[in-house]
């Protein structure tokens, strides 16, 4: 009984996805504001990276660490808002 | 003066100045209607508002300034990278449910969407008034920004000589933004941006090289300033101030006209949402050039004779010119100048296409002619976009500059203020619209206040919880202390008083 079901979630196509947002995901942009909130973890000159100090080097791998998780979002969402008009 | 980087200067101006006067043309509307001429139709895609918006919220000032702030003060200049990692997780979760509002109700300023949600035009005066005044300094920094390069490459003078670049340059900022309105300044962010880009790749590839790699650089910097000051005991000290910096001007950003401007001429939710994973490219650009300002000092461009009369004239905001001219062969120099006063043009045009959109649709409009044509609207924007644009210049000729740089940090705590109605009435309409004035009053009282008692020279305010300094943003302590006043007030007047004209929220959703 149960295997059946299964093999039919596996074969028949997959429910169109909901049109509202998954706000759960939503809260990984979120995440920098942590990352970056938090001074005394990062106000330090160690470890150097190409001769950078930390405080500066972490602060600006955030800006694109923010960026990746902004574009994963928006393309976890992107399905659910294929019917709007470009 | 060298004549190779003006003439390449002069050149890449000229360039810009035909393609201000061609955007008339450029996907061609009806420029008699504001929302054409004040937003370009809304039409523009992901990649015009990329360079849009890149143009407009980077300006020529913050790439003076921040490595100004660098070189004079060390890491607390740092701030401006937080901030510009902080704007675009807003620009995300907020703005797209904004651009809908506005679209659906043909919005075209926050003001106006303020007074369809409370139906409160006194309360969208406040926030018309506020962005006005917000925006007047700003636009005058600006001309700061192209007042250092233009000093840069040896145009000196006396009296009227000396502005005449400078007036020259915003004769042709006003005549093109009057004739092609948004598409101009969406036009030249296309060059400028592509400049900008262009000449921080050049300065952190061969500057560092010249210096002897980035340990150099760092070494150049005094090791107490290389990180913020730890805090000294019962006090949050340094990393307060940083974190309320970065946090209250990433809110304050995204409410100025200018920003708006730009986010409600976007096609659709999907361009804004786009533009936030995009956008960033601008901040790490941003990250950079603050590390110039490290590269001036290890450069040692400050004991020059040469640049001597330079930083006397325009203090630490002279240590990205002196670099460029100390390191780029003469002509590339003439590139960089032109990248950072065409970077100018771009936020002082959007900025006061912005302030003619809030003039008119707001007092004009609201107040003195509520009958008056498309035509006659946007006809309106077009003079006021002029006269705010003349004031400026009047502003940073006549008065000192320090007026200008006072008056835009109080500006960061003003446009704050709106936040309650606009942002917080997007998704509630339970706050009543009299005590979101009140609420406002009190915020832009107290923080004008908190700046007053640092004699307008700061912006961080020490607060004191239990014995603990927390020294701060004034901008955040006073938008607390609005929305403390508006809900507490909500409680009372929409028992008493309830308002009678708030469009119900649902009608706002689709």
């Amino acid at each position: 009984m149960t295997r059946g079901n299964a093999w039919v979630g596996i074969w028949m196509p997959a429910k169109p996805r909901a049109k509202r947002p998954n706000y759960w995901l939503r809260l990984l942009v979120l995440i920098p504001f942590i990352a970056l909130g938090w001074v005394p973890f990062y106000n330090r000159v160690g470890p150097k990276l190409l001769g950078v100090p930390f405080f500066y080097w972490y602060q600006l791998s955030w800006i694109v660490i923010g960026a990746l998780l902004l574009a994963f979002v928006y393309a976890c969402e992107e399905p659910s808002h294929r019917e709007d008009k470009r | 003066m060298n004549e190779l980087s003006v003439a390449i200067f002069i050149g890449l101006f000229a360039f810009v100045t035909i393609l201000g006067f061609i955007a008339a043309r450029w996907r061609k509307g009806d420029l008699k209607k504001i929302d054409e001429w004040g937003l370009g139709g809304r039409r523009f895609g992901t990649v015009v508002t990329w360079f849009l918006l890149g143009g407009d919220l980077y300006t020529a000032y913050t790439f003076i300034a921040v490595p100004a702030l660098m070189f004079g003060t060390g890491a607390p200049g740092f701030f401006a990278v937080p901030y510009t990692v902080w704007v675009y997780p807003l620009l995300f979760l907020i703005f797209p449910r904004l651009w809908r509002v506005t679209r659906e109700n043909g919005y075209v300023t926050a003001a106006d969407m303020v007074r369809g949600h409370f139906g409160n035009s006194w309360l969208a005066l406040a926030i018309a008034f506020t962005g006005l005044v917000a925006t007047m300094p700003y636009i005058a920094l600006q001309l700061v920004g192209m007042q250092v390069v233009i000093g840069a490459m040896g145009f000196h003078g006396t009296g009227f000589v000396a502005d005449l670049p400078l007036i020259i340059a915003f004769v042709i900022l006003g005549a093109f933004t009057y004739s092609s309105g948004l598409r101009a300044p969406a036009m030249i962010a296309v060059v400028k941006d592509l400049l900008i880009y262009i000449t921080v790749i050049a300065a952190i590839i061969i500057i560092p090289a010249k210096l002897g790699g980035y340990d150099k650089v760092f070494a150049a910097v005094d090791a107490a300033k290389l990180t913020l000051p730890p805090p000294p005991e019962g006090s949050l000290g340094s990393y307060s101030a940083y974190v309320t910096l970065a946090l209250g001007s990433a809110m304050a950003l995204m409410l100025y006209p200018h920003a708006l401007t730009g986010v409600l001429s976007s096609s659709s939710e999907h361009v804004i949402r786009r533009n936030a994973a995009i956008l960033p490219c601008y901040s790490f650009v941003l990250g950079l050039i603050a590390l110039l300002g490290y590269m001036a000092l290890a450069s040692g461009v400050q004991s020059m004779p040469e640049y001597a009369d330079g930083f006397k004239q325009y203090g630490s905001n002279y240590a990205v010119p002196a670099l460029f001219l100390h390191m780029f062969p003469s002509w590339f120099a003439g590139v960089a100048f032109a990248a950072i006063a065409i970077g100018a043009l771009v936020p002082a045009a959007v900025m006061s296409i912005a302030c003619g959109n809030l003039f008119t649709r707001n007092v004009y409009r609201e107040f003195f002619r509520p009958k008056c044509t498309p035509a006659q609207e946007s006809q309106t924007a077009k003079i006021v976009s002029l006269i705010v644009k003349v004031g400026a210049l009047f502003f940073i000729i006549f008065l000192p500059q320090q007026y200008a740089i006072q008056l835009q940090l109080l500006g960061g705590i003003w446009i704050i203020q709106t936040l309650p109605a606009v942002i917080i009435g997007l998704y509630t309409r339970w706050l009543n619209s009299k005590a979101l004035f009140i609420g406002w009053i009190a915020g832009i009282a107290s923080g004008t206040y908190m700046s007053g008692t640092l004699k307008f020279a700061g912006v961080v305010y020490p607060i004191e919880i239990s014995g603990v300094t927390i020294p701060g943003y004034a901008a955040l302590y006073s938008l607390a202390i609005n929305i403390g006043v508006s809900i507490v007030l909500s409680v009372v007047f929409n028992a008493v008083a309830p308002d009678r004209n708030a469009m119900p929220l649902a009608t706002a959703k689709r």
